[in-house]
């Protein structure tokens, strides 16, 4: 492959990895399908907690989702909690998503856990 | 749609619900205009996330291959609510300091019909028949009742359905449709269908796929059919 060939990818990689991990796009589908679980404001209580016998992760807490890989949430949003070995209540939502779609919702994962307001 | 939009809209269809008889407009027409105000009665050519999120009735576009009719018309006279967060549940949901509730003041209240509006709007939404593809070819045999306990720790521990659905009143994930009146509400093939593949029925449901095999769908059916005839007991 020629260096203008690998450029090219390169950037086009660039450009495809913007365009698919958008945390806007990625808030309204956690609102969609997380929020029931985690919270309308990702702090982990939302409004289906009450009977819950395992707490939904806090997406708030800077701690924890910093010890999580962009690659373990993809993981665990696709394939559901039973794949990483946690709890069965949280879903593999791969019929439901898109990968681009979950990179989206990673994005934003990332911006609840770990940007302060007015960043 | 807000939730003022929302009202208006439920207050119009009881208006013209109780003023049926009077009106004197094709029975078919009528009823499905009614049930516009908040359902969708003909298929969309496409369905969208911000479309699933505005609504504030389920499809009943394919209601005719959903319902048991009988339950239908009873439910029609005697409403109870079937989805404790409304149909989508972030229309509800309130954040406070001990954690999200719904807002049930805001849930609105489906008009209730006396036996002969009932009746007709039952023969009607009977008509609606979208996706018989879905149910064509299954020919599902008896279903086993399960024992409440194994049903339970099925329902609750290993499928985790009570994550977003009640088995029981007041117990149970509130985001979903109440599932302790679902074998009496729906049609054996349609359960098992959209047990199957849900986003086969609504492309923008909040229920995942999980790819639950023959056996595990006998199993959670049997444990609705249990819910229901305990129920009756």
């Amino acid at each position: 492959m020629n260096k203008v060939a690998v450029v090219g990818l390169l950037l086009g990689s660039l450009f495809s990895l913007n365009s698919i991990a958008d945390p806007m796009s990625g808030k309204k589908l956690y609102q969609a399908y997380c929020a029931q679980c985690h919270g309308m404001e990702g702090d982990g209580y939302g409004i289906n907690v009450e009977f819950m016998e395992v707490l939904p992760r806090d997406h708030t807490d800077t701690e924890e989702m910093s010890a999580r890989t962009d690659k373990d949430l993809f993981k665990v949003i696709k394939f559901g909690g039973k794949s990483i070995d946690k709890s069965v209540l949280m879903p593999n939502w791969d019929g439901n998503l898109t990968d681009d779609e979950i990179h989206s919702l990673v994005a934003h994962l990332r911006v609840l856990c770990c940007e302060t307001e007015g960043e | 749609m807000t939730i003022k939009a929302n009202l208006l809209a439920v207050i119009a269809a009881s208006v013209v619900f109780m003023t049926m008889g009077a009106v004197n407009a094709a029975p078919v027409e009528r009823v499905l205009s009614d049930c516009m105000a908040c359902h969708s009665v003909s298929q969309p050519t496409e369905m969208t996330l911000d479309e699933r999120m505005a609504r504030i009735g389920p499809s009943l576009f394919y209601a005719g291959n959903k319902y048991k009719a009988e339950w239908l018309a009873s439910w029609l006279q005697n409403p109870t609510r079937l989805y404790p967060a409304g149909v989508y549940y972030g229309q509800h949901a309130v954040v406070t300091d001990d954690g999200d509730i719904v807002a049930t003041t805001d849930l609105l209240a489906h008009p209730k019909l006396n036996q002969q509006q009932a009746q007709e709007a039952t023969e009607v939404l009977m008509t609606l028949q979208a996706k018989s593809d879905l149910v064509a070819d299954l020919n599902p045999g008896e279903i086993k009742k399960v024992s409440r306990h194994m049903g339970s720790l099925n329902f609750k521990k290993f499928k985790g359905c009570a994550s977003c659905h009640q088995d029981s009143a007041g117990e149970g994930g509130v985001s979903g449709p109440e599932l302790y009146t679902a074998f009496e509400r729906f049609q054996l093939t349609y359960l098992i269908s959209y047990m199957q593949d849900p986003l086969a029925w609504e492309p923008k449901t909040l229920m995942p796929n999980l790819h639950l095999k023959q056996k595990d769908i006998e199993k959670l059916v049997g444990y609705l059919k249990t819910l229901s005839e305990d129920s009756h007991e």
